[in-house]
């Protein structure tokens, strides 16, 4: 089954340590809120204010999820130390589109998906057989990693420690012009190859429409 | 499916039945040494052996000879998390030894995958409403006309991560949690497996509607009037083109905390004025987290086959009154039956499924 989607609007960020320019300030004014976000919260709510996200559903995507959080529970419990309640409340995939939906109040589906290097292809898969209902979607993946001993777990060389893409799309029944070919990228999480894949692509293509086979 | 109420459904359905529970105290999870009650799958077998087992028994018992052109959705929480712990300590708190493939939460699609050769495969992760997610996903695949066939797992094991960080929300019952009762102390973590096959073809079970909301409250709490899960369930119902009259019996989310019982129970008395019977069967079971929507579906499927409701175990006295919670076991007819799953950040997912007649 092949699926259209129109890419309405996309946006990618990258750094090698910490993405400086998620505006945090301005798009969470609420400090108490601000404060309690993870680095992959505060990437996914500047990647939905780029593409133009009001309260559409959500589908995200994460390979690793909340590293810091993980990695701190993990070390408390080695260390027998008291566990941070905010560290595990923090821990559970679906923490930055959680975030995302609390700020802007939006009550409608959110869902999480995690299939490792394929984690974005697995978002693509879903958002297309979700957009079959006929509403705008906000597709997003990213993958934040730069913590304490990341070296022991970057084995993929990744370059990039902090990385997300969005895609703001809508089913269309127009012809794509843009076809999945798998391209790797070595300085960004091979989980976001797919959707960034599909952001690089609209650059250049005046109405891109990314065809999806399930 | 398999949980600490038993190996296979027939036994955790005549454990909910005979009100036997499989959540026990334990003295090796927490962090300070003291007993938790937890449901721990009590097998000789790994978790990875028994999730094996548990989806070469659906394979055996449906049409299928393999799953080469079936999709596997998966849901799951924690994935791989209680080996990479294992790991971890082993190791003396060395990470280098740890393989994305087994800690990461596609650990379970990779173990199945490597098993059965599924077509392709997606793993939903949204905390306790994982494999809930997973159903959804599996239905609208079905409905598209993509895949004849979705196998659902949802699966949790017990991690040291859940128990102490649900300790650490003080959230964690000492003891088998009393879901809705007046008094209650607080949820209990388990682990589980719970797999279903979907396909077009006629059954005596049909997964009938879906619905999913936001709170957009809180990333831990419910919203305190159950609004999220009011419009989960009321999405649910629409999408089911049925009343909330028509329902009978509700498997609640009914983890036993304080917070998630009151506005999940709210939201059930607000939108269901006839009165339908509320059980949680999390107090046999445990809450097996992101496998719970998974395995609840399974226990409201075997709620409609046999005409029974199993009871809302040691629940004594009753927080919110107008709430027609099941103090024994119900003989009735039942067509139509709905199961909650709510989850951390606000994420709902409710399902209706409907008991087929074949005389229909």
């Amino acid at each position: 089954m092949k699926i259209n989607l129109k890419i309405i609007n996309s946006h990618f960020v990258t750094s090698k340590e910490n993405c400086e320019e998620l505006q945090e300030k301005t798009l969470v004014k609420k400090m108490m809120l601000r404060r309690r976000l993870t680095r992959s919260s505060k990437v996914a709510i500047f990647l939905a204010n780029q593409v133009g996200y009001e309260q559409e559903r959500i589908v995200f995507g994460s390979a690793y999820g909340e590293v810091k959080a993980t990695i701190d529970i993990i070390d408390a419990i080695y260390n027998k130390t008291l566990l941070s309640p905010t560290a595990f409340q923090n821990s559970v995939h679906n923490t930055p589109v959680s975030y995302l939906s609390i700020l802007s109040e939006n009550s409608k589906e959110v869902t999480t998906v995690s299939d490792l290097f394929d984690t974005s292809l697995s978002v693509l898969k879903t958002g297309a057989i979700k957009a079959l209902k006929g509403d705008k979607l906000l597709l997003m993946a990213v993958d934040t990693f730069n913590v304490k001993r990341v070296e022991e777990l970057n084995r993929c060389g990744v370059t990039d420690l902090e990385s997300g893409v969005a895609l703001l799309v809508e089913l269309t029944d127009e012809p794509a012009n843009i076809f999945l070919e798998n391209k790797e990228n070595r300085e960004v999480s091979p989980s976001l190859r797919h959707i960034l894949e599909v952001h690089n692509k609209t650059l250049n293509i005046k109405n891109p429409i990314v065809e999806i086979t399930l | 499916m398999v949980c600490a109420a038993g190996l296979n459904k027939e036994e955790v359905f005549a454990s909910l039945l005979s009100g036997t529970t499989g959540v026990k105290k334990h003295a090796n999870y927490l962090n300070d040494g003291t007993l938790s009650a937890i449901g721990k799958i009590e097998s000789e077998k790994s978790f990875n052996e028994l999730m094996i087992q548990a989806v070469q028994e659906v394979l055996e018992a449906s049409s299928l000879n393999n799953f080469h052109d079936t999709f596997l959705a998966v849901g799951t929480s924690v994935g791989g998390m209680a080996w990479a712990e294992n790991r971890f300590m082993e190791d003396e708190g060395s990470l280098k030894n740890i393989e994305l493939e087994k800690q990461s939460i596609y650990s379970v699609a990779h173990t199945l995958k490597d098993a059965f050769n599924f077509k392709d495969a997606i793993t939903f992760s949204t905390a306790c409403t994982s494999s809930s997610n997973a159903l959804v996903f599996a239905k609208e695949l079905l409905d598209a006309g993509a895949y004849e066939k979705v196998l659902v797992v949802g699966a949790d094991s017990i991690s040291l991560t859940t128990v102490n960080g649900f300790n650490a929300l003080g959230v964690l019952s000492s003891e088998c949690s009393t879901p809705f009762d007046a008094n209650r102390t607080g949820m209990n973590v388990a682990e589980g497996i719970g797999a279903l096959l979907l396909g077009k073809e006629p059954s005596n079970i049909e997964l009938l509607g879906l619905g999913c909301s936001s709170d957009a409250y809180n990333i831990t709490n419910p919203h305190p009037d159950g609004v999220g899960a009011k419009l989960a369930m009321q999405n649910a119902l629409d999408n089911a083109n049925i009343e909330a009259s028509d329902i009978e019996y509700i498997n609640a989310h009914g983890t036993g905390t304080m917070a998630n019982d009151t506005a999940e129970g709210k939201a059930i008395e607000e939108l269901f004025p006839n009165r339908p019977f509320v059980a949680s069967t999390k107090s046999m079971t445990g809450h097996t987290l992101g496998a719970c929507g998974a395995i609840e579906l399974i226990i409201s499927a075997m709620a409609l086959e046999n005409n029974t409701i199993p009871s809302n175990l040691n629940l004594k006295t009753k927080e919110l009154e107008n709430l027609n919670l099941a103090q024994e076991n119900v003989s009735t007819p039942i067509t139509y039956a709905l199961s909650n799953a709510f989850a951390f950040g606000g994420n709902n997912t409710s399902i209706v499924i409907k008991k087929v007649s074949h005389e229909d």
